[in-house]
């Protein structure tokens, strides 16, 4: 096997310790480290986003094969930015004004780092303009709004009017997503997309960004 | 330990909970019409789901929300259609109170994206439910309007009703305190956030409370919601509740409530129904004595009924009070069939 197969299978087991060291052998056989994150970190994550969407894997397997992608990716960093690898895109996420509620959104961050985007993670109760003002400091295309309440939902349609007021429609993307909200208000609200769980999040994110 | 009371806010009156498709709930009827089935004395009833229900995202993600379809059809159905939502409704309700709920909670929060269409929604179940039971309703609402309906339409002779919750969040809540005089439900949120650690959640409480006994609602009736988060995002979560449930059960002594969400626990994780339970019998042993529950799945019976010295038993809490490191201990022996 070789060491980015090696990689992507202790990654999906979530042995943070063996991807840190496989990555680090990786760079001394001089890999490729384009191929180090893609055939093996992020092919990792793949997996598990796709079991997880199937029920096969639980949050826990996922959380800690995230923390492993970490691990690796702290050894890795330097090179893929020496290198000219960059992310496949940057994302601003975060949960609507007055939503507490961050499991999904924390998951969300995990699947989006795990697709290879830069993540902006912009936390709680977040208030509209803060989401467009931390996109354009991280020069980011899309915006990830998550609300698990009906009551906060009506406060994703201000993000996408924050977007629009400050004329960036057409450099910024929102995405939307949570347990009430639908594509049918996505559509709404005029929002670019919806995804009803986090390993699809990842999926529309990369067709978003046009990497897919 | 001796568990002579459980208090139960049955849940399962509530706009968001799904049934899956392609499970033995949902079905087509003889008329090719989809259905939600249910019984009536063993046999077999079928409540038709709105078309606007079959139009939706859920149903394209294959779900269905069953309460909120019973509601709609209850409240703009026509004939045989009308008559199924409500009798699914109240057998949902009777199953509730057969299993030994103390509240039953009614939550139309998600009915609508309209806030008078929800506040109708509230008087009518809220009419409808206490039609199929004599248990005291629990009005869940983040709305001041829908609170107010609900409980104007609660029959005081049951006595109080509940309300669902307060907390620092969501003081416009308390104007309704001095005029209805409820049990009260009183979450450790904080203003702007969810509290993380136990002194957070004490600081949250240390400056709620004080405003539910200055409205006239002695600590008898204060039920504290210390807030359960999932154990599947940080193993710390379960000890930090049961740590927060103690700390609350010291500070307030004998009188005062102490519930939780608790099956918010095991979100993320296989054998839901299991850790649900060790995590009541935990919060019992900590100073509770209630939760926001489906009674069919805990009560004061079934947690005497738990044997703590079986494998299932000593697995989960070892998962709850953060010795099995994300529950890989706990998967495992789930996938290893350990749990049949």
């Amino acid at each position: 096997m070789s060491v980015v197969d090696q990689i992507s299978e202790n990654l999906i087991k979530g042995k943070a310790k063996e991807v840190k060291e496989l990555v680090e052998k990786a760079i001394q056989e001089k890999t490729n480290p384009a191929d180090i994150l893609n055939k093996g970190l992020l092919a990792g994550m793949g997996l598990i986003g796709e079991r997880f969407k199937k029920n096969e894997v639980y949050v826990p397997e996922v959380l800690i094969a995230a923390r492993a992608m970490k691990a690796g990716m702290e050894v890795l960093k330097p090179l893929l930015a020496s290198a000219g690898v960059q992310p496949v895109g940057t994302v601003v996420v975060g949960t609507v004004k007055g939503d507490l509620h961050d499991i999904g959104k924390n998951l969300v961050c995990m699947m989006l780092e795990g697709a290879g985007f830069k993540v902006v993670d912009a936390g709680i109760n977040v208030e509209p303009e803060k989401f467009v003002q931390l996109a354009k400091e991280n020069n980011a295309g899309l915006i990830g709004a998550s609300a698990l309440l009906t009551t906060t939902m009506t406060n994703m349609k201000s993000v996408v009017d924050a977007v629009k007021s400050a004329g960036l429609s057409g450099t910024i993307k929102v995405m939307i997503g949570g347990a009430p909200v639908t594509q049918a208000f996505a559509d709404e609200i005029g929002a670019n997309g919806y995804a009803p769980d986090a390993a699809s999040a990842a999926d529309l994110a990369k067709e978003l960004a046009g990497k897919k | 330990m001796q568990i002579s009371t459980f208090i139960i806010i049955g849940e399962n009156i509530h706009c968001t909970r799904v049934l899956k498709r392609g499970g033995n709930l949902v079905a087509k009827g003889a008329d090719g019409r989809e259905s939600i089935v249910y019984e009536i004395k063993g046999t077999k009833q079928l409540m038709p789901i709105p078309d606007g229900f079959l139009k939706s995202a859920d149903w394209e993600n294959g779900k269905v929300r069953h309460c909120a379809a019973a509601i709609w059809q209850g409240m703009h159905g026509q004939g045989a259609d009308r008559e199924a939502g409500m009798e699914y409704l109240q057998t949902l309700v009777c199953k509730q109170e057969k299993a030994g709920a103390t509240f039953l909670d009614v939550n139309v929060d998600e009915f609508s994206l309209d806030l008078q269409e929800r506040v109708k929604a509230m008087e009518w179940t809220a009419a409808l439910v206490q039609k199929a039971s004599v248990l005291p309703l629990s009005i869940d609402s983040a709305n001041v309007e829908i609170m107010r309906a609900g409980l104007r339409a609660c029959d005081r002779d049951r006595g109080r009703p509940m309300v669902n919750s307060i907390s620092l969040e969501r003081l416009a809540l308390l104007d309704v305190l001095q005029e209805y005089q409820p049990a009260v439900v009183a979450s450790a949120a904080g203003e702007k956030e969810l509290p993380a650690t136990v002194a957070e959640r004490m600081n949250n409480l240390e400056r709620l409370i004080p405003q539910l006994t200055a409205r006239g609602i002695e600590l008898a009736w204060v039920h504290v919601d210390p807030l359960v988060y999932t154990i599947s995002t940080d193993p710390n979560n379960g000890k930090i509740f049961l740590d927060s449930v103690a700390a609350v059960r010291r500070k307030y002594g004998p009188a005062i409530h102490i519930i939780g969400g608790l099956s918010n626990v095991s979100f993320g994780m296989p054998c839901r129904k299991l850790i649900n339970q060790v995590y009541a019998w935990l919060a019992v042993e900590a100073g509770g004595d209630g939760g926001i529950v489906d009674p069919l799945q805990i009560n004061a019976g079934i947690l005497r009924s738990l044997d703590i010295r079986s494998e299932s038993f000593q697995l989960a809490k070892a998962l709850l009070k953060g010795e099995d490191e994300f529950g890989l201990n706990f998967i495992a022996a789930h996938r290893g069939g350990k749990f049949g």
